[in-house]
């Protein structure tokens, strides 16, 4: 589903050059659940936004549901990205001004569906999350676990084949965070949708199928 | 998605008061002040009553005589060609204005040579004949008048509250007639009723109101009178007078606004073919016409040649109108990128979501668009209150701005302009930002 060759990211400054990540190769699974740990600074989120096309290798190969990205411009990216990816960020990134259910529909107003059908797939994303009752609320009414189920629905109204999640626990205590990883458990187990997921939390990766660590910038066992 | 844009905007014009407020005000205040200049440019130079064909009008209202002298100058160069002296030789005539006469027609040339003028349907002669000074009450009326022939009732398209312009019989037979403005008959007869019939008493002489015109604004200055005469009331010495200058002064319409400048050249040409007195004194006669727009920027920035006049008076409004929309709009603009800035993290989510720039562009050009409506409407109400305002106050003497349509299109069409340039920069600076840099930061 996902292959990552050889795939190195420098940073680079007027003064300083910082290799975030290097030489990694790394291959997911359809269906499977990866988490990714590593101390602060040591390349996850980069990797991730890698896998994510949010960001772009300075050397390597990333190919995803067999088609390889590097050649895809902007507005191929951005249209691949709405098709096949979800993200969860771990600070949520709602858009303050829009209600739930806008919020939620937001991926699926860059796809040419109707209001009437946009609306359906909204609140049927926010009734798998269990916040159907709130979806008129604003995101400032909600608490943080709510949140971030927001935030998933938004990440899953799409049907994308794969979620990359930026520590989507990291801003919760562990009720929440428990509640938020049922849902992806769930999710995964049920509709086979790939997810890789960083995290700090070493309870939280243990129930994901595989476990990859890095450090600085380096893949480790 | 544009019910989405439009839910968005309005949600974020509804939280952010203050650059809301700022960007209302800007749009509402600049568009208010283009509106009454707008108003106002109309007013001037529009076509309206009584200059309505004015786009196909040529005037005539000065004759120039020039001296033109003309000196030999005979120029001696020396050079050294191969070490010996050269003598290069030339000769010029350079011709100089001695000395000239400006003025308007007399009644005669214009009779003479003007009555038939190629390419004009319709013409007029007329004078001014200065103020009459007019004792009501004891009270001192001072009113202009002007002299003028039948066919100016149907140059210029007065319109009469009672009454009607004088004929041509009247003129021949020297009726003591007149047409007074509405003015006018406030102002001598204390009243607003009708007149028609009663006598006016100029220079001893008393004259007969046969029609009242509704007040011409002061800034029509070629037709603004607060009485007008047959000409066959001036001294017979100014219509028979040989000169070529005089009191006169002509307008010639064209059949179609195209044929004016023919008319000038016309004008011009038959000029060369006028003799004139004493060759000895002035050996060169201009007949300067102008069409109505140059005739009024004349007025404004003296200039010989009336064209230049307009060019410059072009200028200087373009330019202010330029600065008042440039400002604003670069003061909009940076409004709106900080504005814009404040939402990099929304615009990181979209673009992770899907989003491409075009989408971005599409989006935050379409709220700067609706806030400069709103801007305009506002605009548009506060202008139609101030021009009502300047109106009944009277605080520009009988100008009387008029909201029009054409002020209205104006008025829209800046807004519009408004809208897209102010929105387009940011929204297409913002549009670039890179996906994982608008996450992260919060870049305002």
């Amino acid at each position: 589903m996902i292959e990552l060759n050889s795939i190195s990211k420098v940073y680079r400054t007027k003064t300083v050059e910082t290799l975030a990540l290097d030489n990694i190769n790394l291959k997911v699974d359809k269906g499977e659940f990866l988490s990714v740990m590593g101390p602060s600074g040591c390349g996850k989120s980069t990797l991730l936004n890698i896998i994510g096309l949010l960001d772009e290798p300075t050397r390597g190969d990333v190919v995803i549901d067999a088609q390889g990205i590097s050649n895809y411009k902007t507005r191929a990216l951005a249209r691949f990205r709405n098709q096949k990816l979800g993200f969860i960020f771990q600070s949520f990134h709602l858009i303050n001004d829009l209600s739930v259910l806008d919020n939620v529909e937001l991926p699926l107003i860059y796809r040419p569906l109707g209001a009437a059908k946009r609306r359906e797939m909204a609140e049927e994303a926010l009734e798998s999350v269990g916040l159907k009752n709130r979806m008129k609320h604003l995101p400032s009414q909600l608490s943080g676990g709510q949140k971030q189920r927001v935030a998933i629905a938004r990440a899953i109204v799409g049907r994308p084949e794969i979620i990359l999640a930026d520590e989507p626990t990291g801003n919760l205590d562990s009720v929440m965070g428990g509640e938020v990883m049922d849902i992806l458990l769930k999710l995964n187990a049920e509709d086979a949708t790939t997810i890789v997921m960083v995290t700090h939390d070493k309870r939280i990766a243990g129930k994901t199928h595989r476990l990859i660590r890095l450090f600085d910038g380096s893949q480790v066992n | 998605m544009f019910k989405n844009y439009i839910k968005l905007t309005f949600k974020v014009l509804g939280r952010r008061k203050f650059f809301t407020f700022i960007s209302l005000f800007g749009i509402s205040f600049t568009l208010t002040i283009l509106m009454i200049i707008t108003a106002f440019l109309d007013n001037e130079l529009g076509a309206h009553a009584p200059v309505s064909d004015q786009h196909k009008m040529t005037f005539i209202d000065r004759v120039a005589m020039k001296y033109m002298a003309k000196d030999t100058v005979y120029d001696i160069d020396t050079t050294y060609v191969d070490g010996r002296m050269t003598v290069d030789t030339n000769t010029n005539i350079r011709e100089w204005m001695n000395r000239s006469s400006v003025s308007s027609a007399s009644f005669h040339m214009l009779d003479q040579y003007y009555r038939k003028v190629p390419f004009a349907e319709n013409y007029a002669f007329y004078a001014e004949s200065g103020v009459f000074d007019v004792f009501v009450e004891q009270r001192k009326l001072a009113l202009g008048g002007i002299y003028t022939d039948e066919r100016y009732w149907r140059v210029f398209d007065f319109e009469f509250l009672e009454g009607g312009p004088y004929d041509r019989s009247a003129i021949e037979n020297q009726e003591q007639v007149v047409v007074i403005s509405n003015l006018t008959r406030s102002d001598y007869f204390g009243t607003d009723e009708p007149v028609l019939g009663r006598e006016i008493k100029l220079e001893n002489k008393h004259y007969k109101v046969v029609g009242v015109i509704k007040e011409v604004s002061s800034s029509r200055s070629f037709v603004k009178s607060e009485i007008y005469l047959p000409y066959t009331h001036l001294p017979a010495t100014r219509l028979q007078d040989k000169d070529l200058m005089g009191p006169f002064e002509a307008v010639f319409v064209a059949e179609n606004a195209g044929k004016v400048r023919n008319i000038k050249e016309e004008i011009s040409s038959i000029a060369t073919t006028i003799p004139l007195p004493d060759p000895e004194d002035y050996n060169l006669l201009e007949v300067r016409s102008k069409t109505y727009s140059e005739a009024y920027a004349q007025n404004l920035i003296y200039e010989e040649d009336a064209s230049k006049s307009k060019r410059y008076v072009l200028l200087i409004i373009g330019a202010l109108l330029g600065l008042f929309i440039f400002l604003p709009t670069l003061n909009l603009i940076n409004v709106n990128v900080t504005r814009i800035l404040e939402r990099s993290s929304e615009i990181g989510v979209r673009k992770a979501f899907g989003a491409n720039q075009t989408n971005l562009l599409v989006q935050f050009v379409f709220e700067n668009v609706i806030l400069t409506i709103f801007g305009g409407i506002l605009g548009f109400i506060i202008a139609y209150i101030l021009i009502f305002i300047i109106n009944d106050s009277q605080a520009m003497g009988n100008v009387q701005l008029v909201f029009n349509p054409s002020t209205f299109i104006y008025g829209f069409g800046i807004t519009v302009f408004f809208g897209i340039v102010s929105g387009l920069i940011p929204a297409w600076r913002m549009s670039r930002l890179h996906i994982i840099k608008a996450l992260k930061e919060n870049l305002s």
